[in-house]
């Protein structure tokens, strides 16, 4: 299995929002979609699924052009929404119905995941006191956060292969986002194929190999994600010392990116730089607490890529 | 149009019905119209004054009938059509030819103040015979007893003009006979064609009218349905996961055939609620004809055989097709609730062009009903839904002018769904500003170049 996006274009009369996009994910994993606001990730990935039509390019699985509405894929949308006035339990079952799942079977699914995302007490309510079932709740009677769960839930009824999470943890408390995380791992560790945005770097970080940096519909940056950190070499010298190295720094014609209580951070062209640095600081008898020489991370490079290009 | 285009066209009929139907709003209009539906008949019986005319009258209180005759051809003053001894009601009722100046019988009867005396009084008005009966206003006789005396009286009124005319029961029904002006003109391929210019009667323009009114009705009901569900879609944001299982195509279709079987079915209650009610007034006041089944003229539907329902009901349900079809794609140009009303206004304006067309054709039926404008509306796929059913009900519109109004709405119905296709999947993920027409044209014709699908 495989799949492929090639040179995707779309453009709204004048203005073209995604030039060319092109990535190819060779076997299950996670893959990023990242961008700042209006990059043209949403539009990509509703290319992708079809619900827009793309003015060129292709989408290929397996080396043929996706079917969307043959193949079951799960999709948490950006715009999330659920119908506010009808019962979860009715909607869920829709959307089950509609990936072609039986009733008897998407009835045990949405007891599993009601389950998993504790959402018994909304979607299978206990009975009243005279002991009479009670109906499924409203959309609109759950807060945000667990409507986010039912979201996900309808996206995942259906044991989809192929997975698009758009902002999947974006409005959630810290307790739902681990819960979120956990998750995505078992649908990753399920062999799926994931196509992920976010503009939480360290979720990004933790769970894709490999990424598309997007501005203004460019691509700015793409690539395995190791593969571009060292590409980028270890930059990054976080140093904390007993005494001042103000002019030491300035001595070794470093650039200081930041400077707290607990550290300086500077910009270093690479470990042979890093070392003299080390020495000049040990042969002027300075106690170094920490010295670290780490790659540049997904935020400082996302930064970079986007800043850049909005620059231009 | 692919085949998988209306993959999952049932699944979201069958969810939006099952929706539409648990509502509350159509729970309760549907209370209330099946409660207006079903109180409509009794209240009208009772309004018009219990079962007046046609109640069954089992026995009579009528112990005395003065005739006050002023017929000139009967010469016994009115002797002749007073032998009730065969009637199982008023054959004890005791008939008193009276030579009295009318007025002062009735001073006379209404002095004695007998509560059981009325008085027969059979004149030639302006429309011909008329049998008056008089009772006291506090008597004990009752209307419906007057009407089955003045029924049995002009029955026995007939056999007397029948016995002196001397002719047999054949020949005087040939005198019975109405007269109709047939002007016909020969073909070149030397058929005969009906050249005759008549216009409907009050009844025909009552059926075509009610009919034009309910699919009317039928039609902005289901059509603003539809184009609530379609915002409702957008505005809460689930349309984006539904586009991954089913096409645009779908979920138009499917939500306007739902809301279609909603809208048609309460009508269809509706209907049998009237029907039923209508009955059951009969069966209450004890009347054979109630006075809702009266208001309908004898005959008027009799040209209601299957095919030409089965063409009425194709001709409807297109024709509302193409309006919900409309009224969606101007639900497709907003995103939120309130703006729906404003972006309604494409349909309203079209629709009510096509109402009051049909309006104008119906009315203008009634001088001709096969002028060039009747024609035009009975084709022209705006007004067709709401004339051609009625028109062809009362035999006005030939069979072929229906196949032919059937044939392009069939047509119409195809592209407005195929430019409904085009430009609805561009429509239902723009979450923002509200879509002008022009926007719509536009993607239609981006459609049209084609793109890389």
């Amino acid at each position: 299995m495989s799949f492929e996006v090639r040179n995707l274009v779309k453009s709204y009369g004048d203005k073209t929002v995604v030039h060319g996009l092109s990535f190819k994910m060779d076997g299950p994993g996670v893959y990023a979609l990242l961008g700042t606001n209006g990059a043209g990730k949403t539009t990509s990935i509703r290319m992708i699924l079809g619900m827009l039509k793309r003015d060129s390019g292709s989408v290929l699985w397996n080396g043929a052009e996706m079917q969307p509405e043959k193949m079951n894929i799960g999709y948490l949308a950006e715009e999330r929404g659920l119908y506010p006035k009808y019962t979860l339990l009715d909607q869920l079952l829709y959307f089950a119905k509609l990936k072609g799942v039986s009733k008897s079977k998407a009835m045990e699914k949405i007891r599993y995941w009601s389950s998993r995302l504790q959402l018994d007490e909304y979607i299978f309510p206990p009975k009243n006191a005279k002991g009479r079932p009670v109906k499924s709740m409203r959309a609109e009677q759950l807060s945000k956060g667990n409507q986010q769960k039912v979201q996900l839930m309808a996206a995942l009824l259906s044991d989809p292969e192929f997975v698009v999470l758009d902002e999947p943890m974006s409005g959630l408390d810290p307790v739902n986002t681990d819960l979120f995380k956990e998750v995505i791992r078992d649908e990753i560790a399920k062999d799926k194929y994931v196509i992920m945005s976010s503009h939480q770097m360290p979720t990004i970080e933790e769970f894709c190999s490999d990424i598309t940096i997007m501005n203004r519909g460019h691509v700015v940056l793409q690539g395995n994600l190791n593969e571009i950190k060292k590409s980028y070499g270890r930059v990054n010298l976080f140093v904390k010392c007993e005494q001042p190295i103000d002019s030491l720094i300035a001595q070794a014609g470093l650039k200081v990116i930041e400077e707290t209580p607990a550290e300086t951070q500077l910009r270093v062209t690479g470990e042979e730089q890093a070392m003299e640095f080390l020495h000049l600081l040990l042969a002027n008898k300075i106690t170094v607490i920490r010295f670290d020489l780490r790659e540049p991370s997904l935020h400082e490079i996302f930064v970079e890529k986007v800043g850049a290009g909005n620059e231009e | 149009m692919k085949s998988n285009e209306l993959r999952g066209t049932g699944d979201v009929f069958r969810f939006t019905l099952i929706q539409t139907l648990k509502s509350k709003a159509y729970i309760v209009s549907l209370v209330l119209l099946l409660a207006i539906s079903l109180l409509t008949a009794p209240i009208m019986q009772i309004i018009r004054g219990g079962a007046a005319g046609n109640k069954k009258i089992e026995n009579s209180k009528i112990e005395k009938a003065y005739v006050c005759n002023e017929l000139p051809f009967l010469p016994e003053g009115g002797k002749e059509i007073t032998d009730l001894s065969g009637d199982e009601v008023f054959s004890k009722v005791a008939f008193e030819v009276s030579t009295e100046d009318f007025d002062k019988l009735c001073e006379r009867v209404e002095k004695d103040g007998d509560s059981k005396t009325v008085i027969v009084h059979p004149y030639l008005g302006t429309q011909g015979v008329t049998v008056e009966i008089l009772r006291l206003g506090s008597g004990e006789v009752d209307g419906d007893e007057c009407s089955a005396l003045a029924d049995v009286l002009c029955k026995n009124l007939d056999q007397y003009k029948r016995s002196i005319s001397g002719l047999t029961e054949d020949q005087l029904k040939v005198l019975d006979y109405n007269y109709e002006v047939a002007v016909n003109y020969i073909t070149p391929e030397g058929d005969l064609t009906d050249d005759a210019d008549k216009g409907i009667n009050g009844g025909q323009f009552g059926v075509a009218y009610v009919l034009l009114f309910v699919v009317s009705m039928v039609c902005i009901m289901a059509s603003t349905q539809v184009a609530t569900a379609v915002v409702t879609d957008k505005s809460s944001r689930v349309v984006e996961l539904l586009l991954t299982s089913v096409r645009p195509m779908a979920l138009l279709l499917g939500k306007i055939l739902a809301m279609l079987m909603a809208t048609i079915g309460q009508m269809v209650l509706l209907v049998i609620a009237i029907v039923a009610s209508n009955k059951l007034t009969g069966v209450i006041f004890k009347t054979e004809t109630t006075y809702m089944t009266s208001m309908i003229p004898k005959g008027i539907l009799s040209n209601m055989t299957i095919p030409n329902a089965l063409v009425s009901l194709a001709l409807i349900a297109l024709g509302l097709i193409f309006y919900a079809t409309l009224a969606g794609l101007c639900g497709a140009m907003v995103s939120k609730m309130e703006e729906l009303q404003d972006s309604l206004k494409y349909f309203t304006v079209v629709a009510l062009v096509g109402m009051y067309a049909a309006i104008a054709a119906v009315i203008s039926m009634q001088q001709s009903a096969t002028n060039m404008f009747v024609r035009f509306c009975e084709l022209f796929p705006l007004t067709s839904p709401m004339t051609t059913p009625g028109a062809r009900i009362i035999d006005v519109a030939p069979m072929s002018y229906a196949l032919i109004a059937i044939a392009i709405l069939v047509v119409l119905d195809f592209l407005t769904l195929r430019f409904a296709a085009g430009v609805y999947e561009g429509l239902i993920t723009n979450m923002g500003n509200r879509i002008t027409a022009k926007d719509v044209i536009a993607m239609a014709r981006n459609k049209k170049k084609g793109g890389a699908d």
